[in-house]
């Protein structure tokens, strides 16, 4: 079930009232209908796939409460690595399998040899592996670390692991901040659905109206790249730059809202990371469930192992890091190609750690308009986004050079197409506005102004509603 | 009092001004970019046309010919028609020629079924679009037309506004579900309902000239898909006791006979979605392979 769909406008009003005012007795009948709704979303897509989360589930229940149990630190990681492995293992072959066979066989055939490709098989992507596996991991990782308890009671664990709002596209929720939550018995706060509504409302217009309004002009360009001059490519990666935004950071934003309406806080997953004014920045505010993620378990870790290693090792600490960073997004070198070209960033932080400005506030903090160096910065960064996310759209590593040969010395701005400007604008406009307030949007506005913005965004919503949707992209993921 | 009131107002306006951007918006044609919208459709027609003018000749080779507007050529990707009959063509070593272009009326229609070379190994195959099709012809949309030229000015703004049109469609919906018409005073209700004697005896003209084809001529009578029609009252419309009444060796389908359940790209838009096209599909090869 996807949020922008009829289905899911009959489940979730139903899934509300039943939570509320049916099943809102005590902890158990709260998290047993959870799990129930839980299962049943994500078994409308396929319920084949649910025998992954619940197999998923035992296998870290059962390792996270034995890792306390265990008398010595060996023991303890050798559980750790037990659920760590089979983890990734589901994942690994799911996501990457037919991506590993298919590059020997690329490899095999650069150099003469022709191999047949039988060992590739017709496996179907889950819906969300790449989401579910790492929160579960980090349950398992933050009982190791003893930063968290483990819990006995299955159900409500599974309500964790499945918890439907985030469960297909994030955000990659931590057990730290997830499952004492869900731990805990869930009482009706009315400014908090409130809250919660106007972010359902502002992600589902920033998929509906933005992302899916975007898509047709993207997929034209990206998919005819060869026949539009330098200024059309580059307005196709800026359009993208934007689809992507509106896409990724709506489904959040419809995912925190839902979950803010079952009284469940989630993280925040976007704070505005179009108004960057570094690369640094950009990565502190753009899909932050995840970056967040691979920087606690993966990079820190690693840093720490190797800090009086020389500057040669921690260099390859950062690649390995923006490595997985791209390769998690999907099994295609052109999401590697992603991953890497951001690394190039970062590279002077290796010499200088503080090479980029820690920057805290939003731009334009207390003013109304940004200063000409902040205009410049966040345009400066945005470009550089933008160059990238040509790699992570591309079909091939080879169409995305020659997209990008095309974008930069075949300089022709015909045809222009306009109508993307205009949801551009938009966009700007409203997330200029929202900025200071990420999970409280249309906050400080007059009665009669949040009505009219409300009564906009939903015109604009119903209006742009199609029945040829786009699924969200990173669904794919 | 006053105040709350000049708040409604306020919401009301605000309310029909958002519809209306809204739609600008989301219909915008970006002709700048999609250049080939600026081509007539008559033009892309007369292309195709002429791109197949060696094959239409040739009186030895089995040629399957589409011919129609948008209800034949909307873009399904590997379920439209085209990439349908282009497989089945192939199997059944027949040559494709798929002349169908949205945008173009009958009269184009006419014009370049009249050009083809008519032999017996040729299979036409006719969309034909009720809505369409006196909308193009009648001399009603005629007097309709200098009617609107020379109506109050704000009368027609105000009826070719998107809302008014989304209001219409609105209407359309709830008309068909509580009278299982279409609604009062529209061209869908007339052309289906009562069409006029005139435009039946068009209809009837063109049907004439199909039906005097050497080769195989199969008629797509494509009622809008975005209703679902009840057979009953379709009875008494005068369009429908037209078709049944008709008797030649045309072989004619009536699409709500094939599928009957609202199955259109979405609920404003008649044009038919995959399922229906699937269905209408398999109902026109069971024709051609039924002799």
């Amino acid at each position: 079930m996807i949020f922008n769909s009829v289905e899911f406008l009959l489940f979730f009003p139903l899934v509300f009232v039943l939570y509320w005012f049916v099943f809102n007795k005590n902890l158990k009948n709260q998290n047993l209908f959870i799990l129930i709704s839980s299962y049943v979303f994500y078994g409308w897509w396929d319920y084949r796939f649910l025998s992954l989360i619940f197999l998923s589930t035992i296998v870290d229940y059962l390792v996270g409460l034995n890792i306390p149990k265990q008398d010595s630190e060996k023991k303890q990681k050798l559980l750790l690595w037990c659920s760590v492995i089979f983890n990734l293992g589901v994942l690994g072959f799911f996501k990457y399998y037919n991506f590993f066979i298919e590059s020997w066989i690329d490899l095999f055939s650069s150099i003469g040899y022709d191999l047949k490709s039988v060992w590739t098989l017709n496996i179907i992507l889950p819906v969300g592996i790449s989401f579910y596996t790492f929160q579960t991991m980090s349950y398992t990782i933050d009982i190791y670390r003893k930063k968290l308890e483990p819990t006995k009671d299955f159900i409500s664990f599974s309500s964790f692991i499945s918890f439907f709002p985030q469960l297909v596209a994030g955000p990659v929720e931590r057990a730290t901040n997830l499952l004492p939550q869900i731990l805990k018995k869930r009482e009706f706060n009315y400014e908090q659905g409130v809250q919660g509504l106007l972010l359902i409302l502002w992600g589902m217009f920033k998929k509906v109206v933005i992302a899916d309004s975007l898509a047709p002009i993207v997929n034209e360009i990206f998919e005819n790249y060869e026949n539009f001059g330098g200024g059309t490519l580059w307005l196709g990666a800026i359009y993208f730059s934007f689809q992507i935004y509106c896409d990724f950071s709506g489904y959040s934003d419809i995912a925190i809202g839902t979950s803010k309406l079952l009284g469940v806080e989630l993280m925040t997953n976007f704070n505005y990371p179009l108004f960057s004014r570094n690369i640094s920045e950009f990565w502190r505010r753009w899909h932050i469930s995840m970056t967040s993620w691979f920087t606690d378990y993966i990079y820190y870790p690693l840093k720490l192992k190797f800090r009086d290693s020389g500057a040669s090792i921690n260099l390859l600490v950062l690649v390995l890091y923006f490595f997985i960073i791209g390769f998690w997004h999907g099994a295609n070198w052109t999401y590697i190609m992603f991953g890497l070209y951001h690394c190039l960033f970062f590279v002077p932080t290796v010499f200088y750690p503080k090479f980029y400005k820690l920057k805290t506030q939003q731009i334009a903090f207390n003013k109304t308009v940004p200063s000409i160096k902040e205009f410049i910065q966040v345009l400066i960064t945005f470009i550089i986004v933008t160059i990238g996310f040509v790699f992570f759209r591309s079909e091939t590593i080879m169409d995305s050079f020659i997209y990008l040969n095309q974008m930069f010395f075949e300089m022709d701005l015909s045809p222009v197409p306009i109508k993307g400007i205009f949801y551009i604008l938009i966009l700007i406009f409203f997330d200029y506005r929202f900025k200071n307030h990420p999970r409280k949007i249309l906050n400080n506005f007059s009665a009669i102004h949040t009505r009219l913005w409300i009564l906009l965004l939903l015109v604009m919503i119903v209006v742009h509603f199609s029945d040829n949707k786009p699924d969200f992209i990173y669904f794919q993921f | 009092m006053l105040k709350n009131f000049k708040s409604y107002i306020t919401y009301f306006v605000a309310f029909f001004v958002f519809i209306e951007m809204s739609f600008s918006l989301k219909y915008f044609n970006d002709y700048n970019f999609y250049q080939e919208n600026i081509i007539p459709p008559k033009i892309k027609l007369e292309k195709k046309f002429n791109e197949n003018l060696l094959f239409l000749n040739d009186s030895i080779q089995k040629k399957l010919i589409l011919i129609g507007a948008s209800y034949f050529d909307y873009p399904l990707g590997k379920d439209s028609y085209d990439e349908r009959f282009k497989e089945w063509a192939s199997q059944n070593e027949y040559k494709f020629i798929n002349l169908s272009q949205g945008g173009t009326k009958v009269e184009d229609h006419y014009s370049f079924l009249s050009k083809i070379p008519d032999y017996v190994n040729n299979i036409y195959i006719i969309s034909y679009i009720p809505t369409n099709v006196f909308r193009d012809y009648s001399e009603d949309h005629q007097n309709t037309s200098q009617l609107k030229e020379s109506s109050p000015h704000l009368f027609n703004i105000i009826k070719n506004t998107h809302s008014m049109r989304f209001l219409k469609d609105i209407l359309h919906q709830v008309s068909i579900k509580l009278i299982k018409q279409p609604f009062y005073s529209t061209s869908t209700r007339k052309s289906m309902i009562n069409p006029g004697i005139n435009n039946l005896n068009n209809l009837n003209n063109f049907l004439n000239y199909l039906n005097d084809k050497r080769g195989k001529v199969i008629l797509v009578v494509n009622f809008p898909f975005n209703f679902k029609y009840d057979f009953d009252e379709m009875v008494d419309w005068d369009l429908y006791k037209f078709f049944k009444n008709i008797d030649n060796k045309l072989k004619i389908i009536l699409t709500p006979e094939i599928i009957n359940s609202s199955e259109s790209v979405n609920w404003r838009n008649g044009h038919p979605n995959s399922k229906s096209v699937k269905k209408i599909f398999n109902e026109i090869v069971n024709e051609i392979e039924a002799n």
